[in-house]
């Protein structure tokens, strides 16, 4: 717990599921999921799920979407709590007093984003080096 | 800051991961209370933007939902004192906070990280962000700014 000053209260909580269930899994079961979306006037017309998606089932669809992992990893977000009461004081502070907060590691952000496919053809970088049976190969 | 050899033959093989942070605060609804959402998020920033802006490339990551401070409706003598000094205490809550969630990056700063790039090789990055994007508003609370001075040059 950081108290600085008597201004600032904060202290770590439990590592739980923040209420954002990554934009980024929908975006990869529609890709995975191979949905075919129709135009916009057949929805329209007709607004049912067989208009949406190729399963009929929807045990199927279920069962993909288990297999499905998560783009960085449902476990990596992290909650913490802060005190936005100036008043309180910061030895006694009741749980009402605290306000959760969600993050990710910015670290594990940036692996995410490098690893992107999309950018592979639009990165350019540093010459890596590499050793195979004892001859360093330069790519 | 000196840098020896042996950290200039480092970094010429290493490569500068420079990510943008940007956030805005979203109004969600009037009925429950006022409902506010703020998310951070990050990205690169050498990159087009018709690849960028593009939502099925996973280009943009939220890394952070950060708190909205409460507002606070005070009846009471002394009333604009009581409300400045929370605003001062919510802007200097908000600081920590940024710092809080981006203290994983202080290490790299000098040291450099294994990653598995997209062409599958790993490569030394320094994993930095370079920029960050923010409307009027957040600059002034993240910069400590009073309003209406510029965050940006000295001009009132």
């Amino acid at each position: 717990m950081d108290l600085i000053d008597g201004t600032f209260s904060h202290k770590p909580g439990p590592n739980r599921l923040g209420p954002c269930l990554l934009g980024t899994a929908i975006l990869e079961t529609v890709q995975k999921l191979n949905l075919s979306l129709p135009a916009s006037n057949e929805l329209f017309r007709n607004p049912t799920m067989a208009t949406v998606s190729n399963f009929t089932l929807s045990h199927t669809l279920f069962k993909r979407l288990n297999e499905m992992s998560h783009a960085m990893g449902i476990n990596s977000w992290k909650s913490d709590e802060v005190c936005y009461n100036c008043s309180a004081d910061p030895n006694i502070l009741r749980d009402d007093d605290y306000t959760d907060f969600f993050h990710l590691n910015p670290v594990e952000c940036n692996e995410f984003l490098m690893q992107r496919p999309a950018f592979s053809e639009h990165m350019s970088y540093a010459p890596a080096k590499e050793v195979y049976n004892a001859v360093e190969h330069i790519y | 800051m000196t840098v020896t050899a042996s950290t200039a033959m480092a970094a010429a093989w290493s490569n500068t991961c420079s990510s943008f942070g940007s956030g805005d605060q979203t109004h969600l609804h009037n009925q429950s209370g006022d409902r506010n959402h703020w998310q951070v998020c990050l990205s690169f920033g050498n990159i087009h933007s018709w690849i960028g802006s593009k939502t099925s490339n996973l280009a943009i990551v939220t890394v952070a939902l950060l708190p909205v401070s409460p507002k606070y409706r005070l009846k009471c003598h002394g009333k604009l004192y009581t409300v400045n000094e929370h605003q001062i205490h919510n802007r200097e809550v908000l600081r920590k906070i940024f710092e809080v969630i981006f203290r994983p990056l202080n290490p790299y700063f000098n040291a450099d990280r294994l990653i598995l790039c997209a062409d599958g090789r790993m490569r030394q990055c320094y994993p930095v962000i370079c920029a960050c994007t923010a409307d009027y508003l957040e600059s002034s609370h993240l910069n400590l700014i009073k309003r209406p001075h510029c965050p940006v040059c000295e001009a009132l």
